[in-house]
């Protein structure tokens, strides 16, 4: 335990009472790690304490072998704020959770709020509040079964057009979350990513359409082979890859050039790549056109 | 009755926390009950120093201020209750059991009661049912974390391969870490790294296996005093032909206008081939250094796509 020991169960104890309002004598020693001889040398010495030397100026307990009430706290009425070490394990056992739960979505909350305990950066706390709020109104759309008007970053960093979609779910990968939706241009299914939704309108509008069964078209097969230590590099991109001894091995199908050519600017210049001529040929088009378009 | 020493400090604190204007150390005497008992000036002053210490060793921040600010001959003594009690984060309790349910996941680890005490701060409970005998089981990641808190907490030297953006393979560094923190979905800390005698900022994904960790020598302690005076981030601005103002939080800068986004790095090198990944949408940048990196790297992809 940390040193000062006493002192700082104290400190600790009043305001978790507060918090903890009727809580019974057996479940304050089991929150404290105390026994019952301890617990009633707290709460009594408690009562001792305060601004002054006399009752109105005194922390003021009525405790019996049920309830502990605190019925006045001299001021002292607010926990204590996490320091940075105990906001981190927090948050690294909220993150640890989040790799064994499905439903990420109220984790997602208690992240946001940790993090901005330990981040002094305005402009992320800005992103914290858009964000939520943008959360926040695609689950009342979905709530509502009404349709959303968005515009969306894509794999390639442009701002699409806007479009019209059916949300159905929100579900978490890794870090990030993302919006699985009915897009009303294709009556297919398609899945988001949530930070990448830049502009979100609730359309009062039930969604009369079905889904539509996905046509699976014939794509190309991409096998990119590197040193496994590039994993580092594409961990935010939610790419399945495999570890062979110091391999890194991506199997993907081709949707997008533009994508691939992202990944694989991502990663060492010993890079393979396993792929058509004509896609070799497309891709150093993009490369081209990106060395000389630089000013 | 004589009074103990938890519940006398107790009562400084129930003054400091309650008084609207800083306390002087005459009224602190007289007002907190145990300081009567001091037979002299001296020894209520030795006493009052041991209190304040141990007071600002449970994280209570106690400030030495003039008592008129017009005249700094005497001073007093407050608390700020807004570095120390918790204003803007209330937790619901479903938020509460979530909070309580992760810190277990430092249960039988070095950071416990650390864990414990957090909770607790948060009003929360502390789980005891999820501490069942089952076998402890961390991801690689979750130990790659409790090694670096636990080189933070105990001032130990790390050793650990890392490979920063320019690297073309792993290198291995020696760093005494000073801070962890996370920025937006990444993880970082700041450490001296003991080769360059530089502070550096290390994001936790870059490194690459184990981290080997021994005890740092008073000397090696030390550096973490010394200021950062070499590590001011630089800044650049990059012009995207898509709308800044919306996809900046993307790319880690800061919109500065429709077309324009403003970056901090350090080293010009390295921020080129950070900048590879936004190659979709660069325009232009105005640093000849970086633009002449970011120009090689693409050059060097285009040999790659070349081969074969």
């Amino acid at each position: 335990m940390i040193k000062n020991d006493r002192l700082s169960r104290l400190l600790l104890e009043l305001p978790w009472l507060i918090q903890n309002k009727n809580t019974s004598i057996d479940t304050f020693c089991t929150q404290f790690n105390i026994s019952r001889d301890e617990a009633i040398k707290d709460l009594s010495l408690l009562t001792y304490v305060g601004p002054g030397r006399f009752g109105g100026e005194l922390v003021d307990i009525q405790y019996d072998d049920d309830n502990i009430s605190v019925i006045d706290s001299q001021g002292f009425d607010r926990p204590l704020k996490l320091n940075n070490i105990e906001a981190v394990l927090l948050l690294l056992g909220v993150k640890n959770l989040g790799e064994m739960s499905k439903d990420k979505h109220e984790l997602i909350d208690v992240e946001t709020k940790l993090t901005k305990l330990i981040e002094s950066d305005v402009a992320n706390e800005n992103r914290h509040k858009e964000y939520s709020l943008k959360r926040d109104l695609v689950k009342e759309a979905i709530s509502n079964g009404n349709q959303l008007r968005i515009h969306y970053v894509d794999s390639s960093l442009k701002l699409t057009t806007e479009r019209l979609i059916t949300p159905v779910e929100i579900t978490g990968l890794d870090a990030k979350e993302y919006l699985t939706a009915i897009d009303t241009n294709s009556n297919q299914r398609k899945s988001f990513r949530l930070d990448r939704i830049v502009k979100v309108i609730e359309i009062p509008m039930k969604s009369s359409q079905t889904e539509q069964p996905r046509i699976e078209a014939v794509v190309e097969k991409i096998i990119l082979r590197t040193k496994s230590w590039n994993a580092s590099n594409i961990l935010d991109m939610n790419i399945p890859f495999s570890i062979s001894g110091d391999e890194m091995i991506i199997e993907m199908n081709l949707l997008d050039s533009d994508y691939l050519l992202e990944i694989i600017l991502r990663l060492d210049r010993n890079i393979q790549i396993t792929c058509s001529n004509e896609t070799k040929d497309r891709l150093r088009k993009l490369l081209d056109n990106r060395i000389k378009s630089i000013l | 009755m004589s009074v103990n020493k938890s519940e006398r400090i107790l009562n400084l604190f129930f003054v400091l926390i309650n008084s609207k204007r800083p306390v002087s150390r005459h009224e602190i005497r007289q007002k907190v009950n145990g300081y009567e008992t001091c037979e002299s000036e001296t020894a209520f002053e030795r006493m009052f120093e041991r209190d304040k210490d141990e007071l600002r060793s449970t994280g209570i921040k106690i400030d030495t201020v003039p008592i008129d600010p017009l005249f700094d001959d005497e001073l007093g003594y407050q608390v700020d209750s807004q570095t120390f009690l918790t204003k803007s984060v209330e937790w619901t309790p479903s938020e509460r059991a979530i909070l309580s349910l992760a810190s277990t996941t430092w249960h039988r680890t070095e950071f416990e009661n650390l864990a414990k005490y957090a909770t607790l701060k948060t009003g929360g409970s502390i789980n005891t049912e999820s501490y069942a005998d089952e076998a402890e089981s961390y991801s690689e990641e979750l130990l790659k974390f409790r090694n670096i808190m636990k080189a933070l907490n105990s001032k130990l030297i790390m050793d650990f391969n890392y490979v920063s953006f320019d690297d073309d393979e792993p290198r291995t560094r020696q760093v005494v870490p000073k801070k962890l923190y996370r920025q937006g979905d990444n993880w970082y800390f700041d450490a001296y790294d003991l080769e360059s005698g530089n502070w550096k900022t290390y994001q936790t994904s870059r490194i690459v296996g184990e981290i080997r960790m021994k005890p740092a020598s008073n000397t090696e302690i030390n550096l973490l005093n010394k200021e950062r005076s070499q590590s001011i981030p630089k800044n650049v601005r990059v012009v995207i032909n898509q709308n800044a103002n919306l996809i900046s939080h993307i790319t880690g800068g800061s919109a500065i206008d429709e077309k324009s986004i403003e970056f901090k790095y350090f080293d010009e090198k390295s921020f080129a081939k950070y900048l590879l990944r936004f190659s979709s949408i660069v325009v232009s940048i105005d640093n000849q250094d970086i633009r002449q990196h970011y120009t090689n790297y693409l050059n060097d992809f285009m040999k790659v796509l070349s081969n074969d």
